[in-house]
């Protein structure tokens, strides 16, 4: 049942700790383990999105944002210092 | 003398041969204990037995007075779980301090048998800003989500055979996280006893916890086997960094220096493993072992914050934290410099043996990352290292 769009997103920089999973409503069940994704990160899907905020609070990496307040945030520092290490590993291969 | 104290004096004599399970006190200490406690267990007893006597009934237990009786708990969609339970003032009322010391639940009617109830003198940790953490409980229905199994949900016959100094670098790594491992899991099992039963959703955690660090545990001691190899050397210095963590004086500290620091470290690690890995099972033991591994970081990261946030004097807080943080940093520098840990990563990222200083350059990424990393995570509880970390933000390798 499409609720949304929502407003809120998952930068790069999730660690992939799961809390904001289980902190969306299950109802909503908004949020997604990335199928695939080495780093084990989680988006949300927006259709599905109420906007509640209720994950927010428990990220501890501070990665999921509200585009209303902060526009499009790719997320910075050490979570996505990896890119470096990313692209050295692309070179050597 | 009452036939209750005749039964208690005829006892039969503790063994004092050694022969019994070796505790914290003796069997004879643990008898006279429990004689001293007498007057209060034995009047209970005694009670217990006059109205059983009289073939009376009580029934007190069924007294609603104090009781939360009425309030329902419902479950959300994905079941029934601890957020849903805490929605009600009742259940997840979480007191800053507990007096309470022994096993009656919280929220169960316990007032007014405060003075019956005996005290565990162990249950030490009474403050919730030692051990709580705004996404305690969400990472408590993750973890419980997310187990896996060791033996089966990695596809052991299909590692592939790699070169020997992959396949030594693969052991020794392999070596190394077990060591690791045996500390993370043993670290909150130090802390779990002592922490006092209203926070609950706290000792359930850790307890996942250690179910998972038992499980990496296993998973790297199999990986040094399943190739041919064997499990290789112990990092004398990586040892001295878990032995750190291990006789962390607060749990709070531990919790820093295990959850933020160390497993943030060794979370990196993980999360560069589709670099370190030669085979598609190497990849698999790190994805699964990285996902648990998060959980970890993300609780160290919100109960420093927890703490932060709650002490009653931030600036002696903060102060404290810092002094631990100098010396743990140290003790973290002396592990990861060691070369038992950073030689077979360098091998393993440089591909082999002959290409290791193409590797300590791939070394040289995953360093930043890891310090930075761990500078982000300090700020996110709020705890602002970045001019005082003692680790170097660069690799300190002469190229």
């Amino acid at each position: 049942m499409a609720r949304g769009p929502g407003h809120f997103y998952i930068d790069a920089t999730c660690i992939g700790c799961g809390a904001c999973e289980h902190a969306c409503p299950g109802k909503v069940d908004a949020i997604y383990k990335v199928d695939g994704d080495f780093l084990g990160r989680f988006a949300i899907t927006l259709d599905d999105c109420i906007d509640c905020n209720l994950c927010i609070p428990t990220c501890p990496v501070a990665c999921i944002h509200d585009a209303r307040k902060e526009g499009i945030v790719e997320g910075s520092g050490g979570y996505t210092q990896i890119k470096e290490l990313q692209a050295w590993a692309a070179k050597q291969s | 003398m009452t036939a209750i104290e005749n039964n208690i004096d005829s006892l039969p004599a503790p063994p004092l041969d050694g022969s019994a399970i070796p505790i914290a006190v003796s069997t004879e200490e643990y008898v006279d204990r429990y004689r001293k406690f007498y007057d209060q267990w034995g009047e209970l007893l005694q009670t217990n037995l006059d109205r059983l006597d009289r073939g009376s009934y009580h029934l007190g237990w069924m007294d609603k007075e104090g009781s939360n009786w009425g309030t329902q708990v419902k479950p959300s969609s994905r079941g029934l779980t601890y957020s849903d339970m805490n929605r009600s003032k009742a259940y997840g009322t979480i007191p800053e301090k507990t007096e309470f010391r022994n096993f009656a639940p919280r929220g169960s009617v316990r007032d007014r048998y405060a003075d019956q109830l005996p005290t565990i003198e162990e249950y030490d940790v009474v403050e919730k800003m030692h051990v709580w953490a705004d996404n305690l409980e969400t990472l408590y229905e993750e973890a419980k989500v997310r187990q896996w199994n060791s033996t089966t949900d990695i596809p052991w016959t299909e590692l592939e055979p790699v070169s020997e100094d992959l396949e030594m670098a693969a052991c020794q790594l392999s070596t190394f996280l077990t060591e690791v491992e045996f500390v993370a899991g043993d670290f909150p099992a130090r802390w779990i006893y002592r922490i006092a039963p209203d926070y609950f959703e706290a000792k359930n955690f850790l307890v996942t916890q250690m179910m998972d660090e038992a499980r990496h545990m296993e998973v790297f001691r199999k990986r040094a086997l399943a190739g041919g190899g064997a499990l290789l050397h112990p990092s004398p210095a990586f040892e001295w960094a878990l032995k750190a963590i291990l006789e962390s004086p607060t749990h709070t500290q531990g919790t820093f220096l295990l959850n933020v620091l160390g497993e943030g470290l060794v979370l990196t690690i993980f999360r560069a493993g589709e670099f370190l890995s030669k085979t598609h099972v190497d990849k698999e033991i790190f994805r699964l072992c990285m996902q648990d591994e998060a959980r970890h970081v993300s609780y160290g990261t919100l109960e420093l914050k927890s703490f932060l946030d709650a002490a009653p004097n931030q600036e002696a807080a903060l102060a404290d934290m810092h002094a631990f943080a100098d010396i743990g940093e140290q003790v973290i520098l002396t592990a990861i410099t060691d070369p038992y840990v950073l030689e077979p990563l360098a091998v393993l990222m440089g591909d082999g043996i002959d290409d290791i200083d193409d590797g300590m350059e791939g070394v040289s990424f995953l360093w930043a990352t890891i310090v930075e990393e761990y500078l982000q995570r300090c700020d996110r509880a709020g705890f602002d290292r970045r001019e005082k970390c003692t680790i170097p933000a660069e690799f300190p390798w002469a190229v």
